[in-house]
């Protein structure tokens, strides 16, 4: 079931109030979240919820395991096996396919003509996202962060419904403590919710849509345009992937606050950023914090030479390029972030070495950092930084054009087709160019640098209209929405992941 | 806020949308499968819209539909001849129903008056459009094009009228050749002009779809004027659509046969194990295998598209002076 269809529509429509009226019994309220998360997900093939539930029960079963070892050498043995029984889950369903053809083709050249067998599976929406949040889980318990909690607690967790499938990669740490306290109705941040799907609706249906076909038809027949065309193109992308999965997420986090759940922030005005590690603080953040805590830091972190670090980053962005897809395009995107990000620190340490007082760019990230929630006082969207003389710009720029260098190989059929895109953007003159579109991309770029405060002002001010006020402001972007975006649903481009 | 007070919240916008956007609710019940699901979904926009309509609620839509004008879900009269709509739009006529014989010249492409080749259908010509794309390359005779409708076919004008989109999109491009591919949604019942239900599989059905295969070559066609080229559909994994994808053939074959500048490309040598069944690998003639079909079983994969794009080529490029 996708967000914006009206079939989920009338999904929600039942589960919202059926769970406000039920919260007073938590028991029954865990039952029937529960079960509204199966019937979500069974909607899409009911042989997933099958793949569901084996991991509720796999990993609450190795959690236990884990918490019940007698020492750190038995607490370390079984998170590993918790940690590849995922993994190896995660890999036949995902990149069986991927590791059959590539030995193929490597045994080809070595002029062995075979392909190994592999049974026809279909990837399971959403198990990526799923399978890091168990993860998630097996590992804080085998760090002693939290403790295992009751069986059906764990199933909510897993399977509650706004996050399954696409995010954000909320933590167990981060969603058990709110289980465990009765949602208060009184509290429910509904005027950032409805703020929240509106604005995700939009982004999702129109924005996105519009963008796509302009996106499309570069990286469809990438020869047939001129540079400037092409590098419009890769704009296109740049902002397509970012309305689509920004605005899915800005769904789940508001479905989410209607049913008194706070979910950290995962955008925080990406193309702002003045480098990459800037970048990975903005964009995806939650997977970004993931790969950092349970990746990155269990490399061994910046715990090391450098070179050691150098490899740890390399390697996170590496395997975090493969999260998104078993192909070599997400393999090369994941190297150009990682390689990124290296260059980066060496540059950095290299400034430091000479300039003690510190560079302008590139603070490391405290590691281990909580995660801002949506919706606290705490919470911080930092939105872009002020400027600061030209130079900022100059690497606002520069960072926006790395990261579009990425998304070449994000979006390209084959490693081919992006070098492809690249020679016509390089090499290749002229292209006609869409004004409208150009005009549409500059304010897609204005926005990122819309201030923060102004944003939490006019919600602010929103929450506080009347109900039919609410209303009418949402009935208009429903319109809106039905008159400008396209017909039928354009699929999500992270359900692939 | 209370949570009370966002569901009611919810509740007031939920209504007043439905009523604002009623037609469109309507056309989206419409578009369903036929069975149950359609069927209630009707039962319940139907009186929906018919309400909205008689208070002028949904007005307001259109005319911002009018204003943008992005409510384009016109009809033509090819694939349903006796259809009517508010929005009809004039099928680009051919210029005789089933083109004569001709031995007609065709025009060597330049530089300067590239081959306009338009590839259109479902989803399925998506893979190959960019299999094609990459035949191609650079070459600057060749001016390619694509309109690829996910989720569509030539069962469902309600869904989308291919007769009128075609229409639309020859009459803005103005194609030299035109690359067909439909199906994958096809293995369905439909409506024949009168209203008729023609269950799956039945002869009315099949017949009728080849009665449409033939509508929409002659406009693509117009008279001989266009080279069309009709893809037909390989060997399929499910098995429903694996049966249907005879008649889609047979009638897009039919269809070639009595029309000179019409082809078909016969999928199921090309893409069919030995017995012409499924099959989602082939041995290349250098020995090496490749995974001809995507994971859902009905797709060609990238490596497949690639492999059929030189018979694509080849069976337009000689009639247009390339080679």
């Amino acid at each position: 079931m996708l967000f914006p269809t009206i079939r989920f529509a009338i999904f929600f429509a039942i589960v919202l109030p059926v769970s406000w009226l039920l919260m007073p019994r938590p028991l029954r309220w865990r039952v029937f979240m529960v079960a509204a998360s199966f019937v979500f997900y069974g909607a899409w093939n009911r042989n997933y919820t099958l793949l569901l539930a084996a991991s509720i029960v796999g990993n609450q079963f190795f959690a236990n395991l884990i918490h019940r070892a007698r020492d750190d050498r038995g607490r370390q043995v079984r998170m590993a096996i918790a940690i590849a029984a995922n993994v190896a889950v995660l890999g036949w369903f995902k990149y069986a396919g991927f590791l059959a053809d590539t030995t193929s083709s490597a045994l080809g050249w070595l002029g062995i003509h075979s392909r190994l067998p592999v049974p026809n599976v279909l990837l399971p929406i959403g198990i990526s996202f799923f399978t890091f949040q168990a993860l998630s889980y097996v590992i804080d318990v085998g760090r002693q962060r939290i403790k295992p909690v009751r069986f059906v607690d764990f199933a909510v967790y897993l399977s509650f419904f706004p996050h399954l499938v696409a995010g954000p990669i909320v933590r167990a740490s981060e969603f058990l403590p709110q289980l465990r306290h009765r949602r208060d109705p009184r509290r429910v941040d509904a005027g950032l919710a409805l703020w929240l799907l509106a604005a995700g609706l939009f982004k999702k249906v129109v924005v996105s849509s519009y963008l796509a076909t302009a996106a499309n038809r570069v990286f469809d027949f990438p020869h047939q345009h001129g540079g400037l065309d092409a590098l419009v193109g890769v704009y296109a992308y740049a902002f397509q992937i970012y309305a689509d999965f920004s605005g899915y997420t800005d769904m789940a986090i508001g479905l989410a606050l209607l049913l008194g759940f706070r979910f950290p922030a995962n955008f925080d005005a990406p193309y702002s950023a003045t480098s990459l590690q800037d970048f990975w603080r903005r964009w995806h953040v939650t997977l970004s914090r993931w790969l950092r805590d349970y990746l990155y830091i269990g490399l061994g972190g910046n715990r090391g030479t450098k070179w050691r670090t150098y490899r740890n980053v390399m390697l996170t962005m590496l395997l975090g390029g493969l999260w998104h897809g078993a192909a070599w395009t997400f393999v090369c995107w994941g190297a150009l972030h990682g390689g990124g990000l290296v260059i980066e620190r060496w540059w950095r340490e290299r400034r430091t070495a000479r300039h003690p007082a510190g560079a302008l760019v590139g603070v490391p990230a405290v590691e281990g950092a909580p995660a801002p929630y949506v919706g606290t006082p705490q919470f911080e969207i930092h939105g872009a930084a002020p400027a600061r003389g030209g130079r900022v710009w100059v690497h606002r720029i520069a960072t926006f054009h790395v990261v579009c260098l990425g998304w070449i190989f994000f979006r390209a059929a084959t490693v081919h087709d992006a070098f492809t895109v690249i020679d016509r953007i390089v090499f290749h003159r002229g292209g006609g160019v869409d004004l409208r579109l150009v005009a549409v991309l500059g304010g897609l770029f204005a926005a990122q640098y819309v201030p923060a405060d102004a944003v939490g002002r006019v919600q602010a001010a929103f929450s506080r209209w009347s109900i039919a006020a609410q209303a009418g402001a949402l009935t208009s972007v429903l319109v809106a929405i039905d008159v400008l975006g396209p017909p039928g649903i354009a699929p999500f481009i992270y359900f692939q992941f | 806020m209370p949570a009370g007070r966002a569901i009611a919240t919810l509740f007031l916008t939920f209504v007043v949308a439905s009523l604002l956007c009623s037609e469109s609710l309507e056309r989206i019940a419409q578009r369903q499968p036929y069975g149950t699901t359609r069927d209630i979904a009707l039962a319940v926009t139907k009186p929906l819209h018919r309400v909205a309509h008689t208070f002028f609620l949904d007005r307001p839509r259109q005319w911002l539909a009018d204003v943008t004008g992005n409510d384009r879900q016109p009809v033509a009269n090819v694939l349903l001849p006796t259809a009517t709509t508010a929005t009809t739009v004039p099928a680009v006529t051919p210029t005789s129903q089933v083109a004569t014989p001709t031995t007609a010249a065709r025009r060597t492409p330049t530089p300067d008056a590239p081959l306009k080749v338009l590839m259109a259908g479902d989803s399925l010509i998506g893979n190959i459009s960019q299999a094609v794309g990459l035949l191609v390359g650079d070459d600057p005779r060749v001016a390619l094009k694509t309109d690829v409708q996910v989720g569509t076919g030539l069962s469902r004008p309600d869904v989308l009228d291919w007769g009128a989109e075609l229409s639309y999109v020859l009459d803005k491009q103005d194609p030299d050749v035109v690359i067909l591919s439909f199906g994958a949604n096809d293995d369905q019942p439909l409506r024949d002009p009168s209203g008729a239900f023609l269950p799956l599989f039945s002869d009315g059905w099949a017949k009728e779809y080849a009665r449409r295969v033939g509508a929409i070559v002659d406009l693509a066609s117009d008279g001989g004027r266009r080279t069309v080229i009709w893809v037909g559909l390989a060997p399929e994994r499910p098995d429903r659509l694996n049966q249907a994808k005879d008649t889609f053939n047979a009638a897009a074959r039919d269809a070639a046969a009595t029309r000179t500048d019409v082809h078909f490309v016969d999928l199921v040598p090309l893409f069919g194990d030995v017995g012409g069944g499924y099959t989602d690998t082939l041995t290349k003639p250098d020995g090496s295998v490749v995974v001809v079909r995507e994971s859902d079983g009905v797709h060609l994969s990238h490596d497949g598209a690639n492999l059929l794009a030189p018979t694509l080529w080849q069976s337009f490029a000689p009639e247009w002076h390339l080679a």
